[in-house]
């Protein structure tokens, strides 16, 4: 099977004309993980940002190959393959964690039926609060809901920003397996965090950015 | 594709259902607004009655205005917004089903309003159909344009300001069809011009505003 392949070319990153680091190269194909590296302020957000299109990079290029064959007038691009969780949340809080995302899903392209989604919160340990608004959950519970997206997309590219934040133990370990069983499975991931994620047994490589 | 529509469309109209007490202020200034003027301008029917539909459709784009800040900005916080731009589904689609689920629930409550308040006014009855045809034709233009100036203003605070500075100018065009529709139908003559340009107004604003909007987004989360 073709593997997908994430290509940065020399790729620099800002806020207005003010770059935040220069001249990043790297190439990640299915069954890597990536995390990103470097201090407050040096640009982890603004990468993932950029990766997943939120943001216009300064210079360079960011190149997505497909493992799925489509014809060249109409190839599958990266936001078709994208599930990308950010710093925040992306829960409303008069809606409930199910609703949410319901919602949230079918945003990225990917509906589910919502047994499933009630199944994937009880399996996160999540089940007694799946009908309540989200607006009254703590906020590693939130994380917690915002990250079951990972259990339920099958998308081949994840872009997690600081997903361990606010998880406890458990539901930190829950993680680094699910995301370890993701890049095994062929999948590509590129994260930042501040706590240790122990991915046993996959590759994992450093992106390190150093301020210019 | 349309899935998307139809999903951002319920969930903000179950929003809106959760959060009715909002709209219910929205309602409550409206009404407030027209009720009060007839204490400023004394006793006089015949004034009244000639002030209506600039007091109507005054009211209503302050109620717009007023209404328009939180249309993005709960979805820009929570980082919904986010996911929306991320969406391999057109932003200008999901934008359409945001100002479409955003209208239903605050501009078409005014339509629905618009009888008992024009009736109090004084206006006769006989020009109630055509007024609520001009409200109906004319706010969704109102929520159209503005979210064009709240997507724009979005990432600014208190942006309140800027916002009526940015879309009253875009509003005069629906201003003076729609009171000028309801001033002709008041007066008895025909208002079938004022309520076709209405129309063209909001056949224009539908079919280039969402992209206007999506655009607006893009910047705004840059």
């Amino acid at each position: 099977m073709k593997r997908p392949r994430l290509g940065i070319r020399n790729l620099s990153c800002g806020r207005g004309e003010k770059a935040l680091f220069q001249g990043l190269d790297i190439s990640l194909v299915g069954g890597e993980a990536a995390r990103v590296l470097g201090e407050n302020g040096a640009g982890k957000t603004t990468l993932l940002r950029t990766l997943g299109g939120l943001q216009t990079p300064l210079s360079g290029e960011i190149v997505w190959e497909s493992a799925q064959k489509r014809d060249a007038d109409d190839p599958v691009l990266l936001k078709d393959e994208l599930c990308f969780v950010g710093h925040d949340n992306a829960l409303n809080a008069a809606l409930t964690p199910v609703e949410n995302l319901d919602v949230l899903m079918r945003l990225c392209g990917r509906p589910v039926a919502q047994p499933r989604i009630r199944e994937t919160l009880a399996e996160l340990g999540l089940k007694r609060l799946a009908h309540r608004p989200s607006g009254r959950l703590s906020a590693g519970q939130k994380r917690r809901v915002s990250l079951a997206r990972l259990w339920l997309t099958d998308a081949p590219l994840w872009l997690l920003d600081e997903p361990a934040s606010a998880l406890d133990v458990d539901s930190r370990a829950l993680l680094c397996a699910r995301m370890a069983a993701h890049v095994a499975a062929g999948g590509i991931a590129v994260f930042t965090t501040h706590e240790t994620l122990n991915l046993a047994d996959v590759p994992v490589r450093s992106i390190e950015l150093t301020p210019c | 594709m349309l899935s998307v529509f139809w999903a951002v469309l319920r969930r903000d109209l179950l929003l809106a259902f959760r959060q009715r007490g909002v709209l219910v202020h929205h309602l409550l200034f409206f009404v407030l607004v027209v009720a009060l003027f007839p204490l400023g301008t004394g006793a006089s029917p015949a004034i009244l009655v000639t002030v209506s539909p600039a007091l109507i459709w005054m009211s209503v784009l302050l109620a717009a205005l007023l209404s328009l800040q939180r249309l993005f900005k709960p979805d820009y916080e929570d980082g919904t917004l986010e996911q929306y731009l991320l969406s391999p589904e057109p932003l200008a689609l999901i934008a359409l089903a945001k100002v479409l689920a955003y209208w239903l629930a605050s501009g078409l409550i005014f339509v629905l309003a618009s009888p008992l308040l024009v009736l109090l006014l004084g206006v006769p009855a006989s020009a109630v159909p055509v007024i609520m045809a001009s409200l109906l034709l004319g706010t969704p233009t109102l929520g159209l344009v503005g979210a064009i100036g709240t997507a724009l203003t979005l990432s600014l605070p208190r942006a309140g300001l800027l916002l009526s500075l940015l879309i009253f100018p875009l509003y005069v065009p629906v201003l003076i069809f729609g009171a000028g529709a309801m001033r002709a139908a008041i007066e008895g003559l025909p208002a079938a011009g004022a309520l076709y340009l209405l129309a063209a107004l909001l056949m224009l604003g539908i079919s280039t505003a969402p992209f206007a909007i999506a655009a607006a987004l893009k910047i705004s989360m840059e």
